[in-house]
């Protein structure tokens, strides 16, 4: 009997720890094999840097967005500001201080080629801003020390200095008043780097370290990347806002849009960037796949420089408005999905004017307008066409040769001019053009960002005001609004900046874009923002 | 003239052609307008007092001879530069790209071989018969292909309708293969026989579309090398002698009829490493091809430079090697 009970116990052992491996086993497979896949995201290029800093192109801020954190953070439909790593803010009466109170609770990613010995502090804040303001700051010329963003938004000239009050208080003081400031430091370019990590580099002498072995304390710790080939990111456990649902991420490089699609169809990528206006129509109707996104604060013109020749006439200028078939280039260039533009920027953003009233297509009006201007017979001119493709035009040279018609039959006759891209910023800069095609994506949505950076008198200097339109009126309202931080009044100088800006056209306002990434339909969770960048943070696999 | 001459004569024949190369490229990219700074910021144009220090740092605002002389004393040392976009050195960029063109060039390369000399022989055995026309046709329609085109028709084909092969890339993303070698068959097969299995998959469509202008050119110089060696006297001797056909054909014929197609596919190898860029581009191939115009496009001057100095002295040791062979088929060719 008492030998059957010791049977009958073990035999209780053998069938508990049965049970307890198949437990194990589901519990390990749900981890391996169920809601923690990695997102295969196929982007369009590499990234230049994994520093959204010193980046310009959309690769690296898709790829670098997961890895960094901000002082504050747009919220999910960018609107309005959220804390990020600072935790709470204050700003002073005169609005030329800000106080920003830091989280204690988040550490640095700890990766193979380092581990931080402290959390994220003041300090490392400080470094991150130092480094693209002060130009004797060692890290400032490494890797070409650029800053694109930083210095288009002249944040250099508008930060008096950033202390540190103790370890978790920082203040910024600023020059002179700035309503955009705060947006501004939502910006990708306003990523919080380690500055432990950057000492470290120094003392190895291997500063270039910094811009491509990130250490962040993003939702995502860099592991690899394969030059040209892929970026992989493994999911960061310790994150202070909870680890991402995700089992990583990996970016693999796909630079041809029709490769990308057939890659989705295969489901070799989860997720694809930039799909081809030509593929929209057959990706909506596939059954397994569904695309996300919608209006881009973006636009497409065509700038007439104010300086030469027949362009000085505003007749003329008007006239060339009501030449151009707007509509015909929506279906030709961009099959559809690019709204007629009214104004230099889209509806979707605050202080729009809709009572500006539009140059109609009219080939009469724009003869009518010629033959006032004392260009009866027409003209012979330039235009040149966008040498590569843009997220605000994917193909300049098709959209030049409709304008060379349309313009044709009010008399101007124009020459298609084009040149490769470098050169062709480094000549429009300084105002070699007659016409040129051009377009711009706000940096921070704020109207400042189109009106002030593309047609203040100071740009007209700094080249990329393409008209080189200065008008005193224009620039003093748009100057006065940058001082006002109440968004009604701000609201109410733009819009009498848009009714000046449309009279004087100098500009054809041509398009703003959709912009859309197409996805797998159990994805879930991706969020469209309309400055293009990507987040996928919140993004998941629905179970299937 | 005997080998060790031979070899030597070539040595010193390289010093000029790497000199010519260097100065070419080297003052080519730097007449034409727009430098790195301008396509580093793109709409948002540069600040002039940044412009003027990055051109200090980047050396660029000396003499054109001087910056020549700093990049021929720096690469004598071993020192190629770093490049202006990524701030990596330029050997190491140059050292992953390389492989994987290599990979995919010789790969492609031996298709064309293992499928163009029995295709042309063939055609050549049985001219002006069906199966002449049949190859002709086809390694005409071939050789006239868009790489492009092709590229994407097969990707259509074989991934998206039948199934068979991925749509592009090196090898499934989820395999974490260490770059060791560079070459991914031989790295894939320190993670596994799946890995190797799946880096093998990938380079089926590549090598189909990079190698069919080459197979093309293979099948119509195999063809007509040996419709011309058939036609001499001792051939025709070989033939009255009562020697079988593998002796006629393979043997006598043949070898003699190799000295063009050795010509050809060396020459075949050269532009397979340097211009296999719209293949690379089709298939997301991180391979040698797009790297350098990448370079060009973003006017980045040490990627070119070091990048064309090196393949320049790879196409030179491929010609060595193309000699050595010649000797060993034809030892005439040194007498």
């Amino acid at each position: 009997m008492k030998y059957f009970d010791k049977n009958k116990k073990a035999g209780e052992i053998v069938v508990y720890f049965f049970y307890q491996t198949i437990l194990f086993l589901i519990f390990f497979s749900f981890f391996c094999f169920g809601e923690n896949k990695k997102l295969v995201y196929c982007s369009e290029g590499s990234p230049s840097f994994f520093n959204p800093q010193l980046a310009s192109d959309g690769p690296s801020f898709d790829v670098s967005a997961g890895i960094y954190d901000r002082l504050v953070e747009f919220d999910e439909e960018r609107k309005s500001i959220k804390p990020g790593l600072a935790k709470s803010w204050s700003v002073s009466k005169d609005k030329l201080v800000y106080t920003f109170k830091l989280r204690k609770d988040a550490s640095f990613h700890h990766t193979s080629y380092f581990k931080p010995s402290r959390f994220f502090n003041a300090d490392d804040v400080i470094f991150s801003f130092e480094r693209q303001m002060n130009k004797k700051h060692p890290y400032h010329l490494v890797n070409g020390g650029t800053y694109p963003y930083f210095n288009s938004l002249n944040m250099g000239t508008l930060i008096k200095s950033v202390t540190k009050q103790d370890p978790l208080t920082v203040k910024f003081v600023l020059k002179k008043k700035d309503a955009t400031f705060l947006i501004n430091l939502a910006m990708e370019f306003s990523s919080i780097l380690s500055k432990e990590y950057a000492d470290h580099l120094l003392k190895i002498k291997k500063p270039e370290s910094l811009d491509f072995y990130p250490i962040g304390t993003g939702p995502f710790v860099f592991k690899q990347y394969i030059k040209d080939s892929v970026v992989r990111l493994e999911n960061n456990k310790n994150y202070f806002r909870g680890s991402s649902r995700l089992g990583g991420m990996v970016a693999v490089i796909v630079p041809d849009s029709s490769v990308r699609f057939q890659k989705l169809k295969t489901k070799e990528c989860d997720i694809i960037s930039q799909p081809s206006p030509v593929d929209l129509p057959a990706m909506k109707k596939h059954s397994r796949i569904k695309l996300v996104g919608g209006k881009r604060y973006n636009i497409a013109y065509l700038a007439m420089n104010v300086e030469k020749g027949p362009f000085k006439n505003l007749k003329v200028r008007q006239a060339v408005h009501h030449a151009l078939n707007r509509d015909l280039y929506i279906q030709a260039i961009y099959q559809g999905y690019a709204e007629k533009a009214k104004n230099p920027y889209p509806s979707n953003l605050w202080s729009y004017n809709d009572r500006v009233k539009d140059y109609e297509y009219s080939v009469e009006k724009a003869r009518h307008l010629l033959k006032e201007a004392g260009y009866e017979k027409g003209f012979n001119t330039t235009m040149w066409t966008l040498p590569i493709a843009r997220p605000y035009n994917p193909n300049g040279k098709k959209m030049g040769e409709l304008m060379q018609a349309d313009l044709k039959k009010v008399g101007i006759k124009v020459e298609l001019v084009s040149y490769d891209w470098p050169t062709y910023i480094s000549r429009s800069n300084k105002g070699e053009h007659e016409m040129i095609q051009m377009g711009w994506t706000s940096d921070n949505g704020d109207p400042d960002n189109f009106l002030r950076v593309l047609l203040s008198c100071d740009s007209v200097s700094s080249g990329i005001n393409m008209a080189r339109w200065c008008h005193p009126s224009f620039d003093r309202l748009i100057k006065k609004a940058l001082l006002v931080v109440d968004q009604k009044a701000r609201s109410r100088l733009y819009k009498k900046a848009q009714v000046l800006f449309k009279q004087q056209a100098p500009w054809v306002t041509l398009v703003h874009t959709y912009d859309y990434v197409a996805m797998l339909k159990h994805v879930e969770g991706y969020n469209h923002t309309p400055f293009g960048s990507k987040s996928f943070y919140t993004v998941y696999f629905k179970k299937r | 003239m005997n080998l060790s001459n031979f070899f030597f004569r070539r040595f010193l024949s390289i010093i000029p052609t790497l000199f010519i190369c260097t100065v070419l490229v080297f003052f080519i990219i730097r007449l034409i307008p727009g430098d790195p700074v301008d396509h580093l910021l793109g709409e948002r144009g540069a600040d002039p007092e940044l412009r003027q220090e990055l051109m200090v740092k980047w050396g660029l605002d000396r003499p054109g001879y001087q910056q020549y002389l700093i990049f021929v004393s720096r690469a004598l040392k071993g020192d190629l530069g770093q490049s202006l976009v990524s701030g990596r050195s330029v050997w190491a960029e140059f050292k992953e790209h390389f492989p994987a063109t290599v990979e995919l060039s010789f790969v492609a390369l031996l298709f064309s071989l293992f499928l163009g000399i029995p295709l042309g022989f063939l055609a050549a055995l049985k001219v002006n018969s069906i199966w002449d026309f049949t190859f002709s046709g086809f390694s005409l329609i071939g050789y006239s292909m868009s790489v492009f085109w092709w590229g994407l028709i097969l990707i259509l084909l074989f991934s998206v309708y039948l199934g068979l092969t991925p749509v592009s890339g090196r090898i499934d993303v989820l395999y974490e293969i260490k770059p060791l070698t560079g070459f991914m068959l031989v790295d894939s097969l320190f993670t596994g026989s799946a890995a190797f299995k799946s880096a093998l998959k990938h380079l089926v469509l590549p090598v189909l579309t990079l190698g069919t202008i080459p197979l093309a050119y293979v099948m119509r110089m195999t063809r007509f090398s040996l419709l011309e060696i058939f036609q001499e006297d001792f051939v025709r001797t070989a033939k009255g002698k009562g020697l079988g056909f593998f002796r006629v054909y393979l043997v006598h014929a043949f070898r003699n009829a190799l000295i063009p197609i050795i010509t050809v596919t060396g020459l075949m190898l050269g532009s397979l490493l340097a211009g296999a860029v719209l293949t690379e581009t089709v298939f997301s191939w991180p391979g040698i091809g797009k790297w350098l115009v990448q370079a060009v496009l973003a006017r980045d001057y040490p990627v070119l430079q070091g990048g064309i100095l090196m393949i320049t002295m790879i196409i030179i040791m491929l010609n060595f090697f193309v000699d050595l062979l010649y000797s060993k088929v034809d030892p005439r060719v040194f007498n």
